[in-house]
């Protein structure tokens, strides 16, 4: 076997394999099932941002001809679990005592038409005590400020290993604060310079075009059946099943194609309305949200970072201890886990010889937050990557300098007990600022004119991560690939087929990705943190060598030869200068009926309690970026001539893919450095439509907009691949602030940086 | 008056007569009465371009147009693209080419607006593509390749009719 | 803490309305003898670029008249003194339309607004009609001291582009047409590089007029002596002038460094 040689299928820039299907408007997504007899839900929402439930009156929306059932707390009973949640079963399917944000779900109506719907909403009467708002992260921390939950929800601290511990509900208005410290704190001591600095992030909305949907039936009284956009089907299941107390073996969970997600469509978001309604109407149900209810369903934390790092006169970093407020808003959703990311991700790629760091996951009475792309590691990069500029600056060191002599080796643990770094990121560094211009404009700069460097990070692949696939092979060589990674876009489906077809001599053509239904799809734990093909791709990549080797040994048996002698190409056994086909081989064998090859493939990071997340983590996401910018001191507005952005695939599968996972994310961190922002007053949202909240359009684009995609080689993936995706939106923002604070002289650490931010700065320092 | 409103006219070519409520969207049309559901929905609004078709050639949002409207009206949609073979139009062969894609759920829409583009200039400056992709949103992709997949479906069409 | 009733609950956008009544007048009379006598008006549809928002947002469509089969009310045209322009003229007609530069600096501003999928559809009497601070016509037409021209079974009316905000209820008049004066020398210069904080309209020809727009507040209009100092010309901006994106003093400063480079614009043309 010499695959590595080989890379037939691998690498090259061919048609994704969803190509014929979305260039046609031919691929299926959840809004497009329609089955016969289904309803339609719509549901009512909270107008204010805080209030016990004092009553609901439905009597009369029920009476509505074509309405076939409301859902309100009062036909929650003892056979369902009423709250729903990642580590925290906090949020509940219709509020049960209190409303806790404007947006929250106080009944849901399914009708015959949505029309219909509609008006039913009318008809419900709601009568809301209105408690004390809490709008922000200070309100929910001030003294007296009004609690979100009287009482501790259902939650869990998951296990931890060195150095990393989390606690539930610290403190009022936190759900969850997670903490890692390794080294002494007492190098603070021996330091040159400790400085402080904090940071401002904003909020952003993932905007993906296809809203949340869900349809669902039951089946014989007591299955479930659900199709949804969603990006963890099985995570999925598993809740469903605790929620509606069912076995797991009776709730069947679909996902066709997903329009988009970012992160937000893991877990429940319009499945539980949806079964539940079908469950009260005996009927299919379909749930599909507007666009609009997105900006009310799920979205980025807000935070504030509150860095304290301690360096040598030369620059030698030492010590970081950090504390990050998370705007979680007002349900847990996956706040745990980001904060258990943006606490573990707040050092940077650097070296120090302490590090502490406390993750607050604060309650407010704005739409929950989620997981979003980048998860945590966006916040983190914001404020280390800015504030590695200030430290530069304050010392009087170059900022490149100052971070290629403080940057983690290629090889060398990000954290004691952790894996080593796979990406020489010097080099990824060097690449943009070169192409940047970097030091040629440090040397002669121009007016208002300034260049900046970031360098994303996050640890990649989720954590203790376990993926399963399974590969199957027809007489006739038509490849069946089952594993539950979602397409959402990210071209996982062609990238995974294509792994097969590069192992099995295949043309991508013979492969078929099999729709994901969790009966038969392998277990997987979700399409998120870039681990399609980090982790996904290691069990397809393991399914498909045993496969291969299934297949040689067969034919070696019927040949009477060593398998060793023999390869497989497109269904033949090549041996020698032969090459002998395959069907005939089986049928002479298993009989004119023929056969199936079957071979499974699992792989998970082994659980060590040495590693502070207890796995290692998989593979490290980097995403490098140079930004040159001009500064309007008249407006504040900033124009960015040149971006540059820069991921590491290891091995890019396909390439074209690559650069539009970079791109697209890049653009993503463009919006949200300079002004893309779900804008509230107080506790309600200003912006939350399309037309309102202003997501980057192309005229938005810098004039030069450069991706690189290096292909280092270092990846844990098949051929050296790692994850991508979500690296190129990270140093996009910081990069800009710094190019701002070259080209000023004024740091602003707050985003976005929209003009009358800008220029306020700008006139404060002057 | 009725709730309803007859209305003729061609969808892809191809002849309709249909009775629809007054308050039937142009896409409710497209997608419910005549199933083709490649045309999809997002904002809702006319904001995205998800849903864009064409009504007498003009590139509309399909969601904020009314059924009505199309009453003796030419519609096409990007089913109605491919030709009788089902040979892609150079739009969606560049699209699949250089995957200008990546959910897919404003591809229809992208597709459409391009072809709307070429039909009007078929050879569009950088500046005229990125001013008309500006109608439309791709939450994925960062635009780049779809402008480069404008840039070479325009050619593509070019090079075909200089054959 | 006192119980609230229920318009403290917020419905879902939406998406699909009930049947209503169509109107399809074919001229203007008759629209306008229909937004007359029936009972609660029928909602006017141009584009319906707004329109749909607008249902998204919860209003209610009992019956609808469409302005598309109307003969008329297109296009644009100068005429003793004026530039008239009906309402029912799309932004992208408008864009391209030769009467247009009669008022140098409008067309490209008309043809800057939203996109192009839009202007195919957005009239510009629909964007006055809207009646959102987001919108942008509404500032043009302010800096242009424009005359709408509403028909009713009243009458004819006339307002001002500053009268939409404050003339309540216009909905039994239909916009027949926008007017504007040409004064001499008259030329626009439309700043929209700030777009969505704010954006600037700044027109000559005689007195100076200028109108600022943001997303949430009402435009303002400040007019003056052109040969005033740029700053001078804020000084009358209201002193609320404040929303959450921006404050009054970022208003100020920067309208009159754009006001700078809005009249050297002008003096070249
Ligand atoms: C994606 C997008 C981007 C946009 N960007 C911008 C932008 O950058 N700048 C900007 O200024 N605007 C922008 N807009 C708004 C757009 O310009 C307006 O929606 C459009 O001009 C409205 O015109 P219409 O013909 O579509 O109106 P419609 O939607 O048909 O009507 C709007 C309102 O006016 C009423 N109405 C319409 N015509 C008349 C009439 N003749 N008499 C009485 N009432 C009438 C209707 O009843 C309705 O209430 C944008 C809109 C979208 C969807
Ligand atoms: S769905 Fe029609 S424009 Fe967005
Ligand atoms: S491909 Fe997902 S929105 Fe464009």
């Amino acid at each position: 076997m010499n695959e590595s040689t080989r890379l037939d299928v691998v690498g090259r820039p061919a048609r994704r394999k969803d190509a014929g299907e979305k260039v046609r408007g031919k691929a299926g997504y959840t809004t497009d099932i329609s089955l016969p007899g289904m309803l339609h839900a719509k549901v009512l929402r909270s107008a204010i941002a805080h209030a016990r439930l004092a009553g609901i009156d439905a009597s009369a929306a029920r009476e509505l001809p074509g309405v076939h059932a409301v859902l309100t707390r009062d036909e929650i009973g003892d056979d369902i679990a009423p709250t729903y949640g990642y580590f925290i079963k906090d949020q509940p399917i219709v509020a049960l005592d209190k409303v806790r944000y404007e947006g929250d779900t106080v009944a849901a109506v399914a009708a015959e038409t949505e029309a219909i719907a509609d008006a039913a909403l009318r008809l419900i009467e709601v009568e809301y005590e209105e408690l004390p708002p809490v709008a922000s992260i200070e309100d929910a921390l001030s003294d007296g400020a009004a609690e979100l939950f009287e009482e501790a929800p259902m939650g869990i601290v998951p296990a931890y290993g060195a150095g990393a511990s989390a606690e539930l509900r610290p403190r009022s208005n936190v759900c969850y604060r997670f903490n890692y410290e390794t080294g002494s704190p007492d190098v603070f001591e021996t330091c040159d310079h400790v400085f402080e600095d904090t940071f401002h992030f904003s909020r952003m909305q993932h905007f993906h075009l296809e809203p949340f949907a869900a349809v669902a039936q039951w089946l014989d009284g007591d299955r479930i059946q659900v199709s949804t956009s969603c990006q963890n089907p099985f995570a999925l299941r598993k809740e469903l099943g605790r929620v509606f107390k069912l076995p797991e073996n009776n709730i069947s969970v679909r996902v066709p194609f997903v329009g988009g997600g970012f992160g937000s469509k893991n877990n429940c978001k319009a499945e539980p309305i949806a079964i539940l309604l079908a469950r009260m109407t005996g009927r299919p149900v379909r749930f599909a949200l507007t666009h609009d209810e997105n900006f009310l369903t799920n979205t980025q934390h807000a935070a504030i970072l509150k860095l304290k790092t301690g360096v040598m006169k030369d620059g030698t970093l030492v010590a970081r201890d950090s504390e990050i407020f998370l705007d979680s808003g007002a349900y847990s959703d996956a706040s745990p886990l980001v904060a258990e990311k943006a606490g573990y991700r707040i050092p940077g790629p650097y070296r120090y010889r302490h590090i502490r760091t406390s993750c607050y996951c604060v309650m407010t009475n704005t739409a929950p937050a989620g997981p979003f792309r980048g998860f945590g590691g966006t916040q983190t990069s914001w404020a280390c990557e800015s504030q590695m500029d200030m430290i530069a600056g304050r010392l009087g060191i170059d900022p490149l300098e100052f971070r290629m002599k403080n940057l983690i080796d290629l090889g060398e643990p990000f954290v004691p007990g952790e894996s080593g770094m796979d990406s020489d990121l010097r080099e990824g560094l060097e690449l943009v600022a070169r192409e940047i211009g970097y030091r040629e404009r440090k040397r002669n700069p121009l007016p208002n004119r300034g260049v900046g460097l970031a360098l994303g990070f996050k640890d990649g692949g989720g954590v203790n991560k376990p993926a399963q696939a399974r590969v199957k092979v027809s007489t006739f060589g038509d490849i069946f690939l089952h594993c539950g990674t979602v397409e959402i876009g990210q071209g996982a489906h062609s990238a995974l087929a294509a792994v097969v077809a590069e192992i099995l001599g295949a043309p991508a053509g013979r492969v078929r990705y099999m729709p994901i239904n969790t009966d038969h799809t392998p277990f997987d734990q979700g399409t998120n943190a870039s681990s399609a093909i980090s982790v996904m791709g290691q069990a397809v990549e393991r399914a498909a060598r045993s496969l291969r080797a299934q297949v040689l040994d067969f034919a070696a048996d019927r040949l009477g030869a060593e398998p060793q002698d023999l390869d497989l190409e497109d269904w033949h056994i090549r041996k020698g200068n032969e090459a002998l086909p395959l069907a005939p081989m089986i049928m002479g064998y298993f009989g004119g009926t023929g056969w199936e090859f079957t071979a499974d493939g699992f792989h998970k990071a082994e659980t060590d309690h040495a590693a502070p997340l207890e796995t290692q983590c998989v593979f490290w996401e980097l995403g490098w970026g140079a930004a040159d910018i001009e500064v309007d001191p008249d407006t504040g507005l900033i124009t960015v001539h040149k971006l540059v952005v820069s991921g590491d695939a290891g091995q890019a599968i396909n390439p074209l893919v690559c650069r539009g996972q970079d791109e697209g994310a890049a653009v993503m961190g463009l919006g949200q450095a300079l002004f893309e922002e779900m804008v509230y007053d107080g506790t309600r949202l200003m912006n939350g439509d399309a037309l309102a909240y202003r997501v980057p359009m192309a005229q938005d684009l810098p004039q030069e907009f450069v991706s690189i995609t290096q292909e280092q080689g270092h990846g844990p993936g098949p051929f050296g691949a790692k994850g991508m995706g979500e690296g190129g939106m990270l140093p996009v923002a910081p990069a800009i602030a710094n190019a701002l604070f070259d080209a000023t002289g004024v740091r602003v650490a707050a985003l976005p940086l929209s003009p009358p931010r800008v220029k306020a700065a700008l006139e404060k320092n002057s | 008056m009725s709730d309803t409103v007859s209305i003729t006219c061609t969808v892809n070519g191809e002849p309709v007569a249909a009775e629809v409520p007054t308050s039937a969207t142009l896409a409710d049309f497209i997608r419910e009465a005549r199933g083709l559901t490649g045309t999809k929905i997002a904002c809702g609004h006319a904001v995205c371009g998800a849903c864009t078709v064409h009504l007498d050639s003009i590139p509309v949002s399909s969601c904020s147009a009314y059924a009505f409207e199309a009453d003796g009206a030419e519609i096409r949609t990007v089913e109605g693209l491919e030709d009788a073979d089902g040979e892609l139009d150079p739009v969606q062969a560049a699209f699949a080419d250089l995957s200008a894609f990546q959910c897919g759920y404003c591809t229809s829409g992208m597709i459409m607006l391009t072809r709307a583009l070429l039909d009007r200039d078929p050879n569009p400056s950088g500046e005229t593509i990125r001013k008309w992709l500006s109608s439309n949103i791709c939450r994925c992709t960062g635009y780049e390749l779809i402008a480069e997949a404008v840039a070479k479906a325009a050619e593509a069409a070019n090079a075909e009719t200089k054959r | 803490m006192s119980p609230l009733d229920q318009s403290a609950s917020m419905l879902p956008p939406v998406r699909q309305l009930p049947p209503f009544r169509l109107f399809r007048p074919t001229t203007p009379a008759e629209a306008v003898e229909i937004l007359g006598s029936e009972e609660t008006p029928p909602v006017c549809y141009a584009g319906g670029t707004d329109l749909c928002l607008s249902v998204h947002e919860g209003r209610s469509v009992p019956s609808l008249l469409t302005l598309n089969t109307l003969d008329g009310l297109r296009g644009a045209e100068v005429r003793n003194g004026t530039l008239a322009i009906g309402a029912l003229a799309t932004l992208d007609e408008l864009s391209t339309h030769d009467q247009v530069t009669a008022i140098p600096g409008l067309a490209g501003a008309l043809g800057a607004i939203a996109n192009v999928r839009i202007r195919f559809r957005a009239t510009i009497g629909g964007n006055v009609m809207a009646r959102r601070t987001a919108y942008e016509v509404p500032i043009l037409l302010a800096a242009l001291d424009a005359r709408l021209i509403f028909e009713s079974s009243a009458g004819r009316r006339e307002l001002t582009a500053a009268d939409i905000w404050t003339a309540g209820d216009l909905d039994r008049s239909l916009l027949t047409e926008i007017e504007i004066p040409l004064t001499d020398g008259l030329a626009l210069d439309y700043d929209r590089t700030l777009r969505p904080w704010m954006t600037q309209a700044a027109a000559t020809g005689g007195i100076e007029r200028v109108a600022v727009g943001t997303r949430f507040l009402r435009p303002a209009l400040l007019s003056g002596d052109p040969g005033d100092a740029a700053e001078a010309r804020f000084s009358g901006l209201p002193v609320d002038f404040n929303d959450v994106l921006l404050t009054r003093d970022y208003v100020a400063g920067t309208g009159a460094a754009l006001l700078k480079r809005q009249r050297a614009r002008l003096a070249k043309e």
